[in-house]
């Protein structure tokens, strides 16, 4: 089959030739955007695996939540339970 | 002299015009399904059976009485639906409604009716479910298991709203990542990346975000209105439970929805979109009339896939609301694990179960025979 599948290019390009960047960023900040949405939740569950109890409590009330802050250790999620 | 002529007839192990059925290949074919099929028979099938049979007896889990066979008790006590109209209780001499002391009418009480009552036998045991005021007079609407009952209710608004949304969201994010540019594979690889989670990681972490002291949906509110929003319990109040419950759900299973609706756009022949750039089309024209109608069928899969797997509700609630506030969060594939496994009652799990199929079954149908390929 020789029919192509995706376009080659994004004709983001207006009537005189010149590539309409503003359309292109405004894709990429749409894409972003969902993008933070998919990935929150894995975001917060890696850096909380890294933070002690104590903190976590503490940083789930702000933006902290997602920034491996604090008393981080590596070995913290191969530590035994109980 | 005369011979008779005899026909002449040749021997032939195979007779004419017929292909041997059992050739080599189709040997080999069934033999290496041989696995596959024994293990469908024994995990799919027979379970089914056993169910089936099962609904129309009194097993328990475990028992040491032997098992009778109870014909359609079970489902006689999941299904029952009845109504009943009561008339406020009047006054003898004056024929006035009897108030109570905030000016409410007195109603007689539905036990009256339901326990022991010669003349309501059709009523007995059953519990009363919802009720509304019509006039001067109360309707209450009863039912055998009023749980079950809540679940089938839950279970169908679950599927109405998350089939829609979810179709349409996957819909959207498979036409944002269609395009060509630069590193839409990342976008791609996150986009899908909540699907390959089990799911219940994802309904812990859900339940730590929708945390009503200390979750993260509530302060992310909190910083977006600048201290305005006052924090909810999501998964606690009967009114957001299942609210929250649909929006994680469709949060995890719209990337693999996604990657199905990207396979048919990719089947639509770029010459079209090519055809309809030269005829003049905008953007939503050729959405309209070129992608829409070359997705039919993918919609069709995508549409019957999403509502199979929306009946099947039970992870995320066994997690996260155990059937929630006020059975807000019921659903039936939990009423049955619950029936079946902690209340040992494992005919009633089966009734419940057959019944799912069944019904899930007849929505299949429909949705097949709606959106069959008319005939022009």
């Amino acid at each position: 089959m020789t029919t192509k599948r995706t376009p080659e290019r994004i004709e983001t390009k207006s009537v005189r030739g010149r590539s309409h960047w503003p359309t292109t960023i405004g894709r990429y900040i749409v894409l972003v955007v969902f993008g933070l949405i998919f990935i929150f939740p894995i975001v917060l569950m890696v850096v909380s695996s890294l933070k002690p109890d104590l903190q976590l409590l503490r940083d789930t009330s702000s933006l902290r939540a997602f920034l491996p802050v604090g008393n981080i250790s590596f070995s913290r999620p191969l530590a035994k339970v109980g | 002299m005369q011979e008779a002529r005899k026909p002449v007839t040749v021997e032939r192990s195979v007779e004419p015009q017929k292909t041997r059925y059992w050739t080599r290949e189709a040997l080999t074919g069934w033999l290496m399904a041989a696995p596959v099929i024994l293990l469908l028979f024994t995990f799919l099938i027979i379970p089914f059976l056993l169910a089936f049979g099962l609904s129309f007896t009194n097993q328990r889990l475990i028992s040491p009485n032997p098992t009778e066979f109870v014909g359609m008790r079970n489902y006689k006590s999941l299904l029952i639906l009845r109504t009943l109209t009561l008339e406020p209780t009047r006054e003898p001499g004056t024929n006035m409604p009897v108030r109570d002391e905030d000016g409410a009418i007195v109603y007689p009480s539905v036990r009256d009716f339901t326990r022991n009552n010669p003349d309501y036998p059709q009523l007995d045991g059953l519990r009363e479910w919802k009720s509304w005021h019509v006039g001067n007079r109360r309707l209450v609407l009863l039912a055998s298991d009023v749980t079950f009952m809540q679940a089938l209710v839950n279970t169908t608004l679950f599927v109405i709203v998350v089939a829609p949304l979810q179709a349409a969201l996957a819909l959207l994010l498979a036409l944002l990542i269609n395009q060509p540019l630069r590193g839409i594979n990342i976008f791609r690889t996150i986009y899908f990346m909540p699907v390959v989670i089990s799911m219940v990681v994802v309904a812990l972490l859900w339940r730590f975000i929708y945390d009503g002291q200390d979750g993260l949906l509530n302060s992310l509110l909190g910083i977006i209105t600048f201290g305005n929003s006052k924090p909810v319990d999501w998964l606690g109040n009967p009114s957001t439970a299942l609210g929250a419950v649909m929006a994680m759900s469709i949060w995890q299973a719209v990337g693999f929805h996604m990657v199905i609706w990207l396979s048919g756009l990719q089947t639509i022949p770029f010459v079209l979109y090519e055809a309809a750039s030269i005829s003049g089309a905008n953007g939503l024209q050729k959405f309209r009339y070129v992608t829409w109608p070359g997705l039919r069928n993918t919609a069709v899969l995508i549409l019957v896939v999403i509502t199979m797997q929306a009946f099947g509700l039970f992870t995320q609630i066994d997690v996260m609301t155990k059937g929630g506030p006020l059975d807000s969060t019921q659903s039936i594939v939990y009423q049955a694990v619950q029936r079946g496994y902690d209340k040992q009652d494992i005919a009633g799990g089966s009734a419940i179960s057959v019944l799912l199929f069944v019904f899930v079954l007849a929505i299949s149908l429909i949705q097949r025979f709606v959106t069959r390929e008319r005939q022009p």
